[in-house]
């Protein structure tokens, strides 16, 4: 199995009341699985996404990933991970705003310190092609349209070649019709370079796009 | 490293507005304080350039036991004087000597007396030694006569040409009164000199107080700040005087110089600090501002410590930029007095008559110090690592989700 997800809770204090988000999640995801985590807002989408990512620590459960348990990792140790093995797709797209596109997307690639910078350049352009950017390279994101920016942040997750893509509601700032293009977009790549997608959606209509369906509520799996 | 540099130069960008008002006010508060450092040097390496072209020399030799307070005892008087002299002589250091006699008087203009300080010179070899005649305002010393220093001439309303009368116990303990034309004023940056000394000539001194010796004898050496070897030489030669170096005799204007320059920098220290608190203020707001991209980083893979690297980055280069540029300006604004100088004639007025405590009078030029240059680096890039430390500090302990939750 390639992703494990294990007996999971995830309590929230809004002051001293308790909130609990997830009931004991557990499931399974195989390499190269395009995966829709569905359920209305607030019924924990995010908070097992982030679990998931390692961005965020569960009360209990494990997460494993090719048999290494990431619940043990510090906070170091998780960085290096995420670094090498993680894409981040936001709602809110989160680039950074001071970098151009081709900077943004350069980002995980100058972290990673792998590539040489010629290396880099042609996997950044190659990317951002990909996603249909040509040309856009240098500019910032405030000088892109919400479904270019999300474009970039993309090609900034997918760049390094990842294990495993989080996608948290990656089409809900975008119009309907923008949405379905980026979904078709995450799953092209998936077709293709077989990477594995994990996304969250409310949205039924871009739901129809998953090949697989985990549905949420109440921070329970129902299906 | 070098990436994070590059992301911490372009965060810098970023606000320009704010940055360049950080960057103006420490750069001011800092080119403020250098500029304050160096002029207040410049004043005091003036003042003591003065005092010992003027009143110390670099070496005074009395006899054993002078006594500042008997001025009429016998035993402050060297009768010898000579031989010491011929003692000294051939010592390889000593560039000049001059004797002179000192005591104290009432001087009366047949109106009204004041005290006074009567010093009797040997004009020939005293120019060799002190540079009294550069401060000569109005005619000379001419034999028989006195030349007075200004604001005693003032104060007693004599002008050259007047007739002064002045009352003294010679070396015996008689009391003698002798009228004299006053025929030169001084304008010196001693207070002392201007507000209370009379110059005779010294054979006239002589006479005056029946004696045959001086009540010292002032030595030039080639170097004035070897005065600890040379006192040591001086002692060996003449054993039984009683021998100050300008250091010796200065041990008050250093103390006082030295509190003054504490003073005049409570208002340095107000203005670094308030440029200090820009700074801290900017790093703050400029974590605050990211905390959200510090998620995001976090997500990408940065650590704690890249991200704490950037943010002292970040504050290094303000703390860097600031202060060369600081430097920079402060070099524009010392050369400014450096060359050209202030007057301190009506401004030193305004201080009463004591030039508050600075032996200068005209024109008073700063100096170029080193040592302030570097304090001002030092003390803002450790401030401004250390203020960007802290929030920056703060923002690793979050949860990545926790800096991706912010709202902006
Ligand atoms: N930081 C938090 N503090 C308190 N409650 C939270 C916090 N984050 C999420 N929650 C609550 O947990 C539940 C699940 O939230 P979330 O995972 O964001 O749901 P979704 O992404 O499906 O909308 C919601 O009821 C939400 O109000
Ligand atoms: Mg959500």
């Amino acid at each position: 199995m390639f992703l494990e997800v294990t007996d999971i809770n995830k309590t929230y204090y809004a002051g001293k009341v308790p909130f609990q988000a997830l009931h004991d999640i557990t499931l399974d995801i195989t390499k190269g699985e395009f995966t829709a985590l569905a359920g209305p807002s607030g019924s924990g989408k995010t908070t097992l996404l982030n679990i998931i990512g390692c961005i965020d620590k569960p009360d209990n459960g494990e997460v494993f990933i090719d048999g290494e348990l990431l619940t043990e990792k510090n906070s170091d140790e998780l960085a290096f991970y995420r670094r090498e093995h993680f894409g981040f797709i936001f709602q809110t797209y989160n680039l950074i705003p001071i970098l151009t596109a081709f900077e943004n997307v350069e980002l995980p690639l100058r972290i990673l310190k792998q590539y040489s910078k010629s290396q880099s350049k042609d996997m950044v352009m190659q990317i951002l092609k990909k996603v249909g950017l040509e040309g856009l390279e240098n500019r910032k994101p405030l000088e892109l349209s919400g479904g270019q920016q999300q474009r970039v942040s993309i090609a900034r997750a997918l760049v390094k070649n990842p294990k495993l893509i989080l996608a948290d509601e990656p089409t809900a700032n975008l119009d309907l019709e923008t949405g379905e293009t980026i979904v078709d977009l995450m799953k092209g790549m998936n077709d293709e370079d077989n990477v594995t997608f994990i996304f969250s959606t409310h949205d039924e209509l871009i739901l129809k796009h998953a090949k697989r369906v985990i549905r949420l509520r109440d921070g329970r799996v129902i299906n | 490293m070098k990436f994070l540099f590059s992301l911490s130069l372009k965060n810098i960008i970023r606000y320009k507005k704010r940055t360049i008002l950080t960057f103006l006010i420490l750069s001011f508060g800092i080119a403020f304080y250098i500029w304050m450092d160096s002029f207040i040097d410049g004043l005091n390496e003036q003042s003591f350039d003065n005092v010992i072209n003027f009143e110390t020399s670099h070496f005074k030799i009395q006899s054993e036991k002078y006594d500042e307070d008997k001025p009429f005892s016998e035993d402050n008087f060297m009768n010898n004087y000579k031989e010491v002299v011929t003692a000294l002589e051939g010592t390889d250091f000593i560039e000049s000597h001059t004797t002179r006699i000192k005591f104290p008087a009432e001087l009366d203009n047949s109106i009204d007396s004041t005290p006074c300080l009567v010093i009797g010179i040997d004009q020939e070899q005293d120019k060799k030694v002190f540079i009294l005649p550069e401060f000569i305002e109005e005619g000379s010393l001419k034999p028989g006569c006195a030349m007075i220093g200004k604001k005693l001439a003032a104060s007693m309303d004599v002008k050259v040409g007047d007739f002064i009368y002045i009352t003294f116990r010679e070396a015996k303990g008689m009391f003698n009164s002798i009228e004299m034309e006053v025929s030169g004023i001084v304008f010196s940056p001693d207070p002392g000199t201007n507000n209370s000394t009379v110059f005779i000539n010294l054979s006239e001194a002589k006479e005056f107080l029946n004696t045959e010796g001086v009540t010292e004898i002032a030595i030039k050496t080639n170097n004035r700040d070897k005065y600890k070897k040379y006192k040591v030489a001086l002692q060996k030669s003449i054993p039984d005087y009683k021998i100050q170096s300008w250091i010796d005799m200065s041990q008050n204007f250093l103390a006082i110089s030295k509190m003054k320059k504490k003073f005049s920098f409570i208002f340095v220290y107000f203005i670094i600090i308030i440029a200090l608190v820009g700074i801290i203020n900017t790093m703050l707001m400029s974590v605050l501002e990211k905390k959200r991209e510090i998620g995001t980083m976090k997500a990408l893979g940065f650590t704690d410590g890249d991200i704490l690297k950037m943010f002292i980055f970040e504050g290094a280069i303000i703390g860097v930029l600031g202060s060369i540029f600081g430097i920079i300006l402060s070099i524009i604004l010392n050369w400014y007095f450096v060359e050209h100088g202030i007057d301190m004639t009506t401004m030193m007025e305004g201080f009463g008559t004591d030039n508050m405590g600075y032996k200068i009078i005209g024109i008073a030029k700063s100096t170029w110090s080193i040592k302030p240059m570097i304090n001002s680096i030092i003390i803002c890039v450790i401030a401004s690592v250390a203020a960007s430390y802290y929030p920056a500090k703060q923002a690793t302990k979050l949860q990545p989700v926790e800096c991706l939750r912010t709202i902006q």
